[in-house]
């Protein structure tokens, strides 16, 4: 006689199994597949593809993505210089006044910032700085990567500056440290390596976006870096414009910037968690 | 030896959001002396402690009211920063900055309150605080190295060291050796004679054991509940407690 | 100085630190008070109920209601059609992955699927969409969507051919994809909380793998329900990839093979164009003014359900 509830769980174990292997392999899949599709294009180009910009649809060579990487670095340092400060520190006021209102209001603007979609920070950005200057800008386009930047870096902090243990701040004050003192040279010295965390997980984000640049940095062609104040191109930005486009040259450049973006993307997930391993109070 | 009162503590009462934790303390600390405060758990040891060094202030919802002189100066209406330079504090479970090298955790806070001027008043200064906290050769061929290679009494030393890097005249102790080991433990009581005796300097330390107590302390005070009990020299309330909750608790019975 | 008086550096350090706070908080007052603003004149001409539920779409150099109309229906329907697709079918997978590592899969390789998730939670997004648009989608298109229109075209859902690889049902298929990751977060860390005599109790009483499961499961069913409404509320946010395999036509109905558009999708279309067209650039600031409110309310009820469990 067979033991339906044993058949019953071996079933439900078989089940579980097959659908968290799908649920896993389209990573695998997707890296393995923009690979194959995106590291030949490099190949082919050569040292073309970082230095040259993009070439008319109809050339022989596609050219290269010069103004998406530039643009992608500029912008990208610009958001973590403006996102970083002001996140640590307001994570800071957090760690140091936890019951304050204050801390309650940036503690939900951050959960709310993280969840809400990005192409509305665009359009934020858009309204505040864009239109009043009248043209789109790599500036504006930091900024608004700042903002999807904050939330990660502020979070991360205050959680590495709320686990400190409290002895160390008593041991600081004891020894006559004023309070910027003690926040400066013990709390956040012991915290750092979470903080480092954040910022490299935010870094990741503001890298990787699209939505944001869309009407603020809005890309460019034929320049490869025009200033802050120029429309300015991102690798992101390249992928989501090239590939829509039916011309083959554009499309290799897409994939072969999306090759690209996947090789930094990974190599910042591993230094972040590589740099929570060596903690050590 | 100087017979001054070096901490003075007139109708002390401390309050935690609401609670009481110390009623009506009135207590006088000779210099140059060590007083041990005693009492079971809860009794507010810790908490007289840390308004002698202003360290009650990071506790939310405090609230203090009395007197405290120390050396003369009523600590609760002067700057707090100036209040915790005023002393030392070494703490229960031994808390050296582990970011910081062996010399560092020593030196920082002479570095910062501008004690030391020059790199060589500071490695001289770091080199007293060492062997006052009888460390000083087991370290001295290794100042850079992480405090988590020490062993725990030995953290607990290098706390000491650190704590008489401001070169404090009152130094506070909150049961310093309930953690360490029999060895360790008897190097800091033999230190903290040591710093008496060659520096003048007043230790106040919290205790838990009895024995230690006995061992070191010139005067004792007994705590219960926020009350002082009893408060005498030494010899005396060894020998003869006038009162019962202070025998019961020399007797290990608290 | 008084006790209790802070002294002149404890105010600095507080004043210094609260400004960057306050910062981050006008943040989401800006977001709120830009998109309502620059979404009033668009209700202005057209009515907010007409914008919301209108299903035409008339780009005009005359300005509404005569010339233009910009009704939002069919991308709203486009959003909450996609989102409820990708958590129709996300649920499942975090709930496997989630029994997978908790209850079958051994201790040591536990961190190794974390790393997985995690890397998937944080991949950037237009990577997930042009691996959609040249690689799902078509697949969709051959093995699933042409097979569900032949032989289940009686259903509403899958009424229509499919004619191209960018449909409704891509881009769920795509979202879920890209939110079971953050529901698997929620949901683990709730089953890991169950304290261990309620599981223990469940082993003791002979249960089968099956059941134990399943209690546990029922244990912490709030948190289920959350991560529903977080992956919900990621699902409607996206745009990179959602744009680019969604089909973005201007259509409404109850099959989800055809293609369509979602509020971010249209958002990202017409955004650059908008400008030309008086009021169009309202229209969209309005459909971003909903997109935000839903993802406020769902995001914030998750978050007040999650907080309300306990053991």
């Amino acid at each position: 006689m067979p033991n339906w509830r044993s058949l019953k769980s071996n079933v439900f174990i078989v089940l579980v199994v097959i659908l968290a292997l799908i649920a896993i392999a389209p990573v695998f899949h997707i890296i393995i597949y923009i690979t194959l599709r995106g590291l030949p294009v490099i190949l082919e180009a050569g040292i073309e593809f970082f230095i040259s910009t993009p070439a008319a649809v109809i050339a022989e060579k596609p050219g290269g993505i010069a103004p998406a990487i530039v643009g992608t670095l500029f912008m990208t340092t610009m958001a973590t210089i403006i996102a970083v400060p002001i996140a640590v520190l307001a994570a800071t006021f957090s760690a140091e006044y936890p019951n304050h209102i204050i801390t309650k209001a940036v503690r939900a603007t951050s959960r709310s910032l993280l969840e809400v979609a990005t192409i509305l920070v665009g359009m934020l950005v858009f309204a505040l700085i864009v239109l009043p200057l009248g043209r789109f800008t790599g500036l504006a386009g930091a900024i608004a990567l700042a903002i999807v930047m904050i939330p990660y870096v502020y979070t991360y902090t205050e959680l590495a500056l709320l686990s400190v243990p409290k002895t160390y701040i008593e041991a600081g004050y004891s020894i006559g440290l004023k309070k910027a003192q003690v926040i400066y040279l013990v709390t956040l010295r012991i915290a750092r390596r979470g903080v480092m965390r954040g910022v490299t997980i935010g870094v990741a984000k503001a890298m990787g976006e699209t939505a944001p640049l869309l009407f603020t940095a809005f890309g460019a062609r034929n320049v490869i870096f025009g200033g802050p104040l120029e429309p300015m191109d991102a690798i992101p930005l390249m992928i989501f414009q090239f590939i829509q486009t039916g011309f083959e040259n554009w499309n290799k450049l897409a994939w072969g910037g999306a090759f690209v973006l996947l090789v930094l993307y990974l190599t910042l997930f591993i230094i972040s968690r590589r740099i929570v391993r060596e903690v050590r109070v | 030896m100087s017979y001054g009162i070096a901490v003075e503590v007139k109708n002390l009462n401390v309050s935690i959001a609401g609670k009481p934790i110390l009623k009506d303390v009135n207590v006088k600390i000779p210099e140059s002396t060590i007083t041990a405060i005693m009492g079971p758990s809860g009794s507010g040891k810790t908490t007289l402690l840390r308004v002698l060094n202003r360290l009650i202030d990071l506790i939310e919802g405090v609230e203090v009211k009395g007197s405290v002189k120390i050396f003369g100066r009523n600590i609760l209406e002067t700057d707090p920063y100036e209040v915790r330079r005023m002393s030392g504090m070494v703490f229960q479970i031994p808390n050296p900055f582990p970011h910081l090298s062996i010399y560092d955790n020593v030196a920082l806070g002479a570095k910062i309150n501008g004690i030391a001027k020059s790199k060589r008043e500071l490695d001289e200064l770091v080199k007293w605080a060492l062997e006052k906290a009888m460390l000083w050769d087991e370290v001295k061929d290794r100042l850079r190295d992480p405090p988590w290679k020490l062993s725990g009494g030995q953290q607990q030393r290098l706390c000491l060291a650190r704590a008489l890097a401001l070169k404090p005249r009152l130094l506070l102790l909150d049961e310093p050796t309930a953690n360490i080991d029999p060895v360790n433990t008897l190097k800091i009581e033999e230190a903290l004679r040591n710093l008496k005796k060659e520096e003048d300097m007043t230790i106040i330390l919290v205790t838990h054991m009895p024995h230690q107590a006995i061992r070191i302390s010139d005067y004792i005070i007994m705590l219960y509940e926020g009350v002082v009990v009893e408060v005498g020299p030494t010899e005396e309330i060894a020998i003869n407690p006038k009162h019962e909750l202070t025998s019961r608790f020399l007797r290990g019975e608290m | 100085m008084k006790y209790g008086r802070k002294s002149l550096h404890d105010k600095i350090v507080f004043y210094s630190l609260a400004i960057p706070a306050i910062i981050i908080a006008l943040i989401l007052l800006l977001l709120l008070l830009t998109q309502t603003s620059l979404s009033i004149p668009i209700f202005n001409v057209q009515g907010v109920t007409s914008t919301y539920i209108s299903t035409t779409w008339r780009p005009s150099y005359e300005p509404p209601p005569t010339g233009a109309w910009y009704g939002l229906l069919p991308a709203i329907w486009g959003t909450l059609t996609s989102a409820i697709i990708a958590v129709l079918l996300a649920l499942p997978l975090s709930l496997s992955v989630v029994i997978f590592v908790e209850e079958i899969l051994p201790r040591r390789f536990r961190e190794y699927i974390s790393a997985i998730i995690d890397l998937m939670a944080g991949m950037p997004t237009i990577l997930f969409g042009i691996w959609g648009l040249s690689f799902l989608g078509p697949i969709l298109q051959a093995y699933v969507m042409t097979p569900l229109h032949e032989y289940l075209g009686f259903i509403p859902v899958f009424s229509c051919k499919p004619l191209a690889p960018a449909t409704v049902l891509t881009a769920g298929v795509l979202l879920s994809l890209m939110i079971f990751p953050f529901m698997v977060v929620v949901i683990q860390e709730t089953y890991r909380a169950i304290p261990i005599t309620y599981k223990e109790a469940g082993w003791s009483l002979g249960l089968t793998m099956y059941e134990y499961v399943k209690l546990n499961m029922s244990m912490i069913s709030p948190a289920i329900v959350s991560a529903i409404l977080l992956g919900f509320g990621r699902a409607s946010s996206e745009t990179a990839a959602v744009t680019l395999v969604v089909g973005n036509a201007y259509n409404i109905g109850f099959c989800i093979l055809s293609p369509a558009y979602t509020i971010s999708s249209l958002i990202a279309n017409q955004f650059t164009e908008s400008g030309d067209f008086p009021y169009m650039q309202n229209a969209l600031f309005a459909g971003g003014l909903i997109l935000l409110i839903i993802g406020l309310i769902v995001n914030t009820i998750g978050i007040i359900i999650l907080r309300r469990l306990r053991f």
